[in-house]
């Protein structure tokens, strides 16, 4: 009787682990980023927003993180206002982003081009692929973890860049940056 | 004992199959990204301002005075644009006279100019001396079809605007090099004003004399940045 009891006891322990499971973005530090190009030199030489995102992951699995653009036209800034006739709409890879941490984890270094979040680009791991373990402090760590304990390999600064030239047309534009976290299945 | 063995093992299954079964774990945070793209027209004079004519010799009466780069421009912008030209009155203003006999009222025609930069409006001065059109005969110091333009066109149709960009990258397109020459004779009529399509004499208008008076004039030259709309 007292082994069904010890029984009974681990599978509660069991249930109650998962309904503490650890697998959340901490601390946000998400903002509203705006890109105001009013001189000729940010046309040319472009602005880039420094930590324009901190992310801190604490998970107690493999996990996958990844990023894309949410937009109503795929590809396509959302155009609020514009001030010309002329130029072609802004797209959305003139977006570059920048994942940083001490020990440059994520699997994609400097800067690259924001793709739409149907397709978005693997900072760690690969979407929907059952990858194998990469442990602290290695290039593309998965495994568990937090930023509080190894803030080098489970926080990420974000940077965002545009340069947008004269090609586009001029006008006021939004989109969305989604950071999906999710676990490794 | 084998009855509760049994509702044991039930729960272990359920518990194992519940495992198999949970949904998956996932996060997600924002950036909410603006952009403004700010239409920027800047046009810059990069020569003085002030481009002088002193004629004090014979030759100078009778071959003119050219003054090539006269003044420079440069343009940079975020938007398709057109650069037009224009007199800020009709005629020359006399600041003082040297002479009592002489017509002082000079036309705007009188002063010639030319621009480096490739145009194909119907008024244009590209790569050709033109006289400064008045604003009377002119487009009246607004974009139209009569003004004369250095650089695009009147209307928003492909090809009759200049495209965005800067000086420094597109020196052939955005960087205007202005000639400007006067040619009195003698005595001072000023004769390459009186051909073409918008020939003017000088006794056309003041007193009717067919010379100009010697004195001290000036004239404002408006260079015209507008947006392609």
């Amino acid at each position: 009787m007292k082994v069904f009891v010890v029984f009974i006891v681990i599978s509660f322990m069991t249930f109650s682990l998962k309904l503490n499971a650890q697998f959340a973005f901490e601390l946000k530090q998400g903002n509203n980023v705006v890109f105001d190009f009013n001189t000729i030199q940010e046309y040319l030489s472009g602005i880039t927003y420094m930590n324009a995102m901190t992310l801190s992951v604490n998970v107690d699995r493999r996990f996958d993180l990844y990023v894309g653009a949410v937009t109503t036209n795929i590809g396509f800034w959302d155009e609020v206002q514009t001030y010309s006739n002329i130029g072609d709409p802004p797209t959305i890879d003139m977006v570059k982003l920048r994942f940083r941490n001490t020990n440059s984890t994520s699997q994609v270094a400097g800067f690259f081009d924001l793709q739409d979040f149907g397709n978005p680009t693997d900072i760690i791991g690969t979407k929907g692929v059952l990858d194998g373990d990469i442990n602290c402090p290695l290039n593309g760590t998965n495994t568990a973890g937090d930023y509080l304990a190894n803030p080098g390999c489970y926080q990420f600064r974000v940077d965002l860049k545009i340069t947008p030239d004269f090609t586009y047309k001029s006008g006021l534009y939004t989109l969305k940056i989604k950071y999906y976290l999710v676990e490794d299945l | 004992m084998k009855k509760a063995l049994f509702i044991f093992a039930a729960i272990l299954m359920m518990g194992i199959s519940a495992q198999k079964s949970y949904a998956q774990l996932s996060d997600e945070e924002y950036n909410y990204v603006t952009m403004d793209l700010r239409g920027i027209l800047n046009l810059t004079m990069t020569t003085n301002a002030q481009v002088d004519f002193v004629f004090k010799t014979i030759q100078e009466y009778n071959h003119g005075i050219t003054q090539f780069n006269a003044t420079q421009l440069e343009v940079d912008a975020t938007l398709a644009w057109d650069l037009f030209v224009y007199p800020s009155t009709d005629t020359w203003t006399q600041v003082e006279s040297y002479s009592t006999n002489g017509n002082p009222t000079l036309p705007t025609q009188i002063l010639e100019m030319q621009s480096n930069v490739a145009c194909v409006a119907p008024e244009n001065m590209a790569n050709v001396w033109k006289p400064l059109i008045d604003n009377t005969n002119g487009g009246g110091g607004v974009a139209n079809v009569a003004i004369q333009y250095l650089a695009g066109e009147f209307g928003t149709a492909a090809g009759e605007s200049q495209a965005p960009g800067t000086a420094a990258k597109n020196a052939a397109t955005h960087k205007f090099r202005i000639d400007m020459r006067l040619v009195p004779g003698i005595p001072a009529e000023f004769s390459n004003s009186a051909t073409g399509t918008h020939a003017v004499t000088i006794a056309a208008g003041g007193n009717n004399i067919a010379f100009a008076q010697a004195g001290y004039y000036y004239l404002e030259v408006v260079y015209s940045l507008v947006e392609d709309m």
